[in-house]
């Protein structure tokens, strides 16, 4: 079977497995206190949830540079997040490259899996704040070597965290609609030094460190002082993201890439749509600002009873 | 690639299908006296929210600026929408900044909670 038949049969088969029993209250999405952190588009949010983003669509153009050609890049990537039990999640990860070069062939194929095991370790609803644990694992030779997928895999131990600021004083009352999440994780490449018919193809390790900085209108309407502003400008949620990779290990050539995405999400309730800008943070990174966006279902809400909730 | 793809759109179209049935969790949408607002001795207060609640799970407390809860029986839902949640003071509230703290349950079992400040004139 291939990847995504597999995945539509587990799909199929957790919704089979409907419970009539209700449980008792609990938190979803990833909720600490008074905050909601949305499920953010170049980093992972601090939460497991029932989610699935699809698609998840990105453009990214290249200028030519010495003997490579100008290039746009388009992905049309899907992730499901499932959870186990109501602290501990999976998520799959995949998508579809296509690139078109000026002057040459278009590249077309699939990206490598990406699986990630999650745990909830930490959630502090007065101060809200949550930190989760996780391990993501790159399937190397599962995509197309093509479109620049890698022959080998990595795993990455990874670290969450979010922070809402509504425990700010109320003098301090517009402020308390921040909120920071980040990620550190740190990537073991399978194979430092491959050998391949074009000679060796070192795979360094990285460190990936990203954040966002979010503002949520919601929370302002609703927790400090509701405006008036129109119904559409509170569901809101105004954010800036940074996604940095720094080699860790002898980088043969590899050095600091990351991008700057600034952008909005919009909370629809069970479901959320974020667009986001996606600028090169250095010269190494790109020289063109491409765009990210994203259509995101909560389906802990959509699917209460079969799918959106733990298996456990 | 297309029978990829055929997957993911029907599995899209899935969502999209049962997307009525939705049950998200309940997130306040108004309020009275509303968040931050100076207002004039208010009868009750009264919080709307996206979806229906279930009422023993679901609650307002008041406190006054000490700290205080202030009297009042348990909260409960309006007769007329399921969705709204309102909370009747058993005595005029004296002029003073307010704490309203909210915690409710959807009908889909999902947990919210949130708060707000809101002052009564002199």
């Amino acid at each position: 079977m291939s990847r995504p038949i597999r995945a539509a049969a587990a799909l199929c088969g957790t919704g089979l497995a409907l419970s009539a029993a209700i449980p008792a209250p609990v938190h979803a999405h990833g909720i600490a206190g008074d905050r909601l952190f949305p499920a953010t588009l170049s980093i992972d949010d601090p939460a497991v949830g029932d989610e699935l983003s699809l698609p998840t669509f990105t453009y990214q153009p290249q200028s030519s540079s010495a003997g490579s050609p100008e290039t746009r890049s388009y992905g049309y990537g899907a992730e499901w997040d499932k959870t186990i039990t109501e602290h501990l999640g999976i998520a799959i990860n995949d998508g579809y490259s296509v690139i078109h070069q000026q002057g040459s062939n278009s590249l077309y194929g699939w990206n490598d899996l990406v699986t990630t095991l999650k745990y909830q370790f930490f959630e502090n609803d007065a101060h809200e704040v949550m930190m989760s644990a996780g391990i993501q694992r790159e399937w190397g030779g599962t995509g197309a070597l093509r479109v620049g997928e890698d022959a080998t895999g990595w795993t990455q131990p990874t670290l969450y965290a979010g922070k809402g600021f509504g425990d700010l004083p109320a003098g301090v009352g517009l402020l308390r609609p921040f909120a920071l999440t980040g990620e550190l994780g740190y990537q073991f490449a399978d194979v430092p030094t491959a050998h391949t018919p074009d000679g060796p193809s070192h795979n360094p390790n990285f460190w990936n460190i990203g954040f966002s900085v979010q503002y949520d209108m919601h929370y302002l309407q609703t927790q400090v002082k509701d405006y008036g502003l129109p119904d559409v400008v509170n569901h809101l949620i105004p954010l800036v993201e940074f996604a940095y990779a720094t080699p860790a290990t002898a980088g043969y050539g590899a050095t600091t890439t990351g991008t700057i995405a600034p952008g909005f999400l919009y909370e629809g309730g069970s479901y959320q749509i974020g667009v986001e800008a996606l600028i090169p943070a250095n010269k190494a990174s790109g020289t063109r600002t491409g765009m990210i966006a994203q259509l995101h279902f909560y389906l802990d809400d959509l699917f209460p009873s079969s799918i959106g909730k733990p298996v456990f | 690639m297309t029978h990829r793809i055929r997957v993911l759109a029907f599995v899209l179209g899935l969502l999209l299908a049962f997307s009525g049935q939705a049950f998200a969790h309940a997130m306040l949408e108004t309020a009275a006296p509303s968040a931050g607002s100076t207002v004039a001795t208010p009868d009750e207060i009264r919080l709307g929210f996206t979806e229906a609640l279930e009422p023993r799970f679901s609650s307002i407390t008041v406190t006054d600026a000490a700290g205080k809860p202030i009297a009042a029986p348990k909260a409960a839902p309006d007769p007329a929408d399921a969705k709204v949640l309102e909370l009747h003071p058993s005595a005029p509230l004296a002029p003073g900044r307010y704490h309203v703290a909210w915690a409710v349950v959807s009908v889909d079992t999902h947990r919210t909670q949130g708060g707000f400040d809101f002052t009564v004139q002199p």
